[in-house]
């Protein structure tokens, strides 16, 4: 733990980068100092899921990370993901329309990402749980579970 | 920050986190604000003070509203409609977070921090929020804003009256006399609001998260006191609005400081200023309605109190249009309907999803319930046998039925098997809603053909997730024969786009769409005349099909038009359309309204009678849309309006206390829909009758959506445990509560 110290390493998207600040939380680092705007905010409390990036493959609210505890670990962004071009996950979600004004949609993707990558249960009460930290306003979230469970269901067979 | 998108790039930027709102955009050389607010309702300013703040790092100004006054000679002022929101509160403050100070510095981090440093001293003073304590007050507003002869706090009243009630009420079967409640709620778009203004020699660009750039440069030129030409405002694609971003709340305030500083000043709210500042009225409805002993309507007697908040904002709007349609789809011999706005200090009140008709519409069909009981009849056929069939009546001077409404009503209740066998414990309920369109706007829309076939298209049409850029691309790409990934939409930049009225009231189908389907014609047009010169001179038509032009015996794409043409056409054609729906001087709201947004919505669910927590298995939702355009996204927008209904209904409700102070501005305490939430099955189905003003014969919708949920939960609760709860939302705690008086009763 190095939460007293101003200066610190961050592994962010497999790159290590210098940051500043003390005290600061994963979210202003990645916006505001690495210019990583992918991730977005909202409530700041951890409640609404804009932020969510994964940590060494988990998923984490980024408003509530604080970022010098988090030296040594691999964290990855929305940037991060298919840098080239977009995963099965983002596919799906420009296929099914799962997403109206996109705001929430990177959080979305990262809650996804971790439970891809972690969760060996594909139940459709499975992906709920995975995204029930995620708030969309836009779509009544029925396009984001069938986009996801359709990937899930094919990883499944 | 692009300026432009595509169909496909629209989507992919947002997948991959590209997209650009309005706080991801940097500012080089610019100061970011961050406001100062006090932590009560109604308080008189005693003393600020601001040199702690202006010591800490990085700060370049602290303003309070006395060096506003200083700086323009008088407090600028903005509003929709009335002048009459100060950029910050100078002597007192009118609602809990009204700003009285701004902090400007190098990083947002700064001035937040700074901005806690500033010291209020400050004297509570009452407040009100609710009807009664409203108008036994005292003025809000001294002198007083609104019209004199009118009660304390009342900004406006509008009554809509024929046929003869007192007879009508002599002569009836039965009279149906209830109280129905809503709460205050938050709009709770996941972006919160935000503005960047620069302030330039020639123009002031003001970049906002606004539904309404045209009407926010309007007030901005009023309120600065300059020409609407010095002006540029571009609406930066929304993260979700509903409403709440719709009339200028941040742009006025940046604008503001960034002339004053004379450089540019980013502004960007926390997600609890975000419910200082974006509010939905609260409602206080009386209504009795008589009914004969054929279950037909005899009268409705509506008296109607919106809590508006301590600013007209759009509130006279909200409530003279939707009291206009009160009585709702149904034959309604005589009617008497006051509806009031009144101030109370609490956040000034706005334009959300349905603008003011789901409070109308949860009080008219909430009648029918107890009518069917004491009639000896069932609900659903009540509702069909009052009905206004398509082409009869509304009200007088206004657009006719314009859709088959019983069919959506038949529609919902098959769909949620209204007549099958019910399980114990299993309520089930149909509503009906409908709200009109605003009346007599304009629309105008700038379409420029490239030699290689791109087509661009420039509207000031905003996006906020309702699918604009995608529904346009695809209506262009049909008018002109090219593919949907070569047309490319610029939205929302008054710079660049010809006036348009708003992105409101689901109106843009029917009138940029329209106004898109001219410019295009208008693009056919120029393609006739040049083969009729060059090639076929007795060509009659332009026709696109299938990716192709065809043009009397000429067949061919634009690029050949454009080699057909040589310099006439240069390397670029631009059309301008228009659209406009009518006026009328006799029309309480100055035109008939375009369309109506009908729907029917049927909900089955369950309650936990021990806890009151309800659980719904499946929602049905018919919208008459007239023709739709993008399934996936009508259908996702509807998905979406009937979630957020549910939240309403449920859970949703900005608590204040008696002076108006707000209880739970946080995302922990104000609960709206997770994926938790979401019913068992989700049904959407559309009418598409081609019987819309719009392409195709579209009419507006995804407003729809919160219409009528509500009252068919209210209904399925009370279908299922007895207990019935007139007020929104039906909270655990209330429903709860009845269930126990119920039994009580027992």
């Amino acid at each position: 733990m190095t939460a007293s110290s101003e200066a610190f390493e961050l592994e962010v998207n497999g790159e290590r980068h210098h940051v500043v600040g003390g005290l600061v939380t994963l979210l202003e680092v990645l916006r505001d100092q690495l210019g990583l705007t992918g991730t977005k905010f909202n409530c700041e409390q951890g409640e609404c899921g804009a932020c969510t990036v994964l940590v060494d493959g988990q998923a984490v609210v980024a408003c509530l990370a604080l970022a010098p505890a988090l030296t040594g670990t691999a964290i990855m962004t929305i940037e991060g993901i298919g840098p080239r071009s977009p995963t099965d996950i983002q596919r799906r979600f420009m296929d099914c329309d799962a997403l109206q004004c996109g705001y929430c949609t990177p959080g979305m993707i990262m809650s996804a990402q971790a439970l891809l990558a972690w969760d060996e249960d594909r139940s459709p009460a499975a992906l709920k749980a995975a995204l029930s930290g995620n708030y969309c306003r836009c779509t009544g979230y029925e396009t984001i579970v069938e986009a996801l469970q359709s990937l899930l269901d094919r990883e499944a067979e | 920050m692009r300026s432009r998108a595509g169909p496909r790039s629209s989507l992919e930027r947002r997948v991959r986190g590209e997209q650009d709102f309005l706080a991801d955009i940097e500012v080089p050389g610019g100061l970011h604000g961050a406001l100062v607010r006090l932590d009560e309702a109604r308080a008189r300013i005693v003393s600020i003070e601001t040199q702690v703040a202006l010591d800490a790092p990085g700060v370049a100004a602290v303003w309070t509203g006395a060096d506003v006054v200083e700086f323009f000679g008088r407090m600028p002022r903005f509003g929709p409609i009335d002048m009459d929101q100060p950029v910050l509160a100078v002597d007192t403050t009118r609602y809990h977070g009204e700003p009285v100070a701004v902090v400007l510095a190098d990083t947002a981090r700064q001035a937040r921090d700074a901005a806690r440093r500033v010291a209020v001293g400050v004297v509570r003073l009452p407040g009100f929020a609710t009807a009664a304590s409203a108008l036994a007050g005292d003025p809000l507003h001294q002198p007083r804003t609104s019209d004199p002869a009118l009660p304390t706090n009342v900004l406006g009243e509008w009554s809509y009256a024929w046929g003869n009630v007192g007879d009508a009420e002599q002569s009836s079967a039965i009279v149906v006399e209830n109280e129905y409640k809503t709460g205050f709620a938050h709009h709770f778009a996941i972006e919160t609001p935000g503005a960047i203004a620069y302030p330039g020699p020639d123009t002031l660009r003001v970049l906002s998260t606004v539904q309404h750039p045209f009407v926010l440069r309007r007030v901005l030129a009023d309120m600065l006191q300059r020409s609407e030409a010095s002006i540029e405002v571009r609406s930066v694609d929304m993260g979700g609005s509903f409403g709440g971003k719709g009339y200028p709340k941040v742009g006025p305030l940046a604008a503001a400081f960034a002339s004053m500083a004379g450089r540019p000043v980013k502004l960007v709210l926390t997600s609890e200023e975000a419910f200082f500042t974006t509010q939905r009225e609260a409602a206080e409805i009386s209504i009795s309605t008589g009914f004969d002993h054929d279950g037909n309507i005899t009268f409705q007697r509506i008296e109607a109190d919106f809590l508006v908040g301590a600013y007209a904002d759009i509130s006279s709007r909200v409530v003279s249009k939707s009291a206009l349609h009160a009585t709702g789809p149904y034959r309604t011999p005589a009617n008497d309907v006051r509806a009031r706005a009144i101030y109370t200090s609490t956040p000034p009140t706005t334009a959300f999803r349905g603008f003011g008709a789901p409070h109308l519409v949860n009080a008219i069909e909430g009648q029918f319930a107890e009518a069917a009981r004491r009639l000896g009849r069932d609900p659903m056929q009540l509702r069909l046998q009052n009905i206004k069939a398509k082409g009869e009546p509304t009200v007088d001077h206004e657009t006719a039925v314009d859709g088959d409404w019983g069919e959506l009503i038949k529609l919902a209740a098959k769909e949620i098997e209204l007549d099958g066998e019910r399980p114990a414990g299993v309520g089930r309920a149909v509503a009906f809603g409908m709200k009109s369109c605003v009346p007599a706007t304009v629309s105008n829309a700038l379409v420029r053909i490239h030699r290689d076939g791109m087509v661009v298209a420039s509207v000031g049409t905003s996006e906020m997730g309702q699918g604009a850029i995608v529904t346009f691309a695809r209506l262009i790409a049909a008018e002109l024969g090219v593919e949907e990934q070569d047309v490319e939409l610029a939205v929302g930049d008054t710079a660049i786009a010809p006036f348009d009225a708003l992105t409101a009231s689901s109106r843009s189908l029917v009138h940029m769409g329209n106004a898109l389907v001219d410019a295009c014609a208008g693009l056919r047009g120029r393609a006739l005349e040049i083969v009729r010169g060059c090639s076929d001179r007795d060509a009659e038509e332009a026709v696109a099909q299938a990716r192709r032009l065809t043009i009397g015996s000429w067949r061919g794409s634009w690029s050949d038009l454009f080699e057909l043409a040589g310099t006439r056409w240069g390397t670029e054609v631009t059309s301008l359309g228009s659209f406009g729906s009518p006026q009328s001087p006799d029309h309480p709201l100055g035109g008939p309204t375009p369309f109506f947004e009908a729907v029917a919505t049927g909900v089955e669910l369950s309650v936990d009678v021990t806890t009151g927590l309800v659980t719904i298995a499946k929602l049905v939702h018919v919208t008459d849309a007239g023709k739709v355009h993008n399934l996936p996204r009508a259908t996702g927008l509807d998905e979406g309006g009937v979630l957020m209904g549910v939240g309403l209904a449920l859970s949703e409700e900005v608590l204040v206390n008696e002076d108006g102070r707000i209880l739970n501005p946080s995302s922990l305490d104000y609960r709206i829909p997770s994926i938790d939430d979401m019913p068992g099955s989700s049904v959407s189905r559309f009418q598409e009758n081609g019987d819309g003003p719009g392409p195709g014969g579209a009419k507006g919708m995804a407003e729809g959506g919160v219409l009528a949920v509500g009252a068919a939960i209210r209904d399925a609760i009370e279908a299922c445990t007895g207990a019935r709860v007139n007020a929104l939302p039906i909270t655990p705690e209330r429903l709860w509560t009845q269930i126990r008086l119920n039994q009580n009763e027992d």
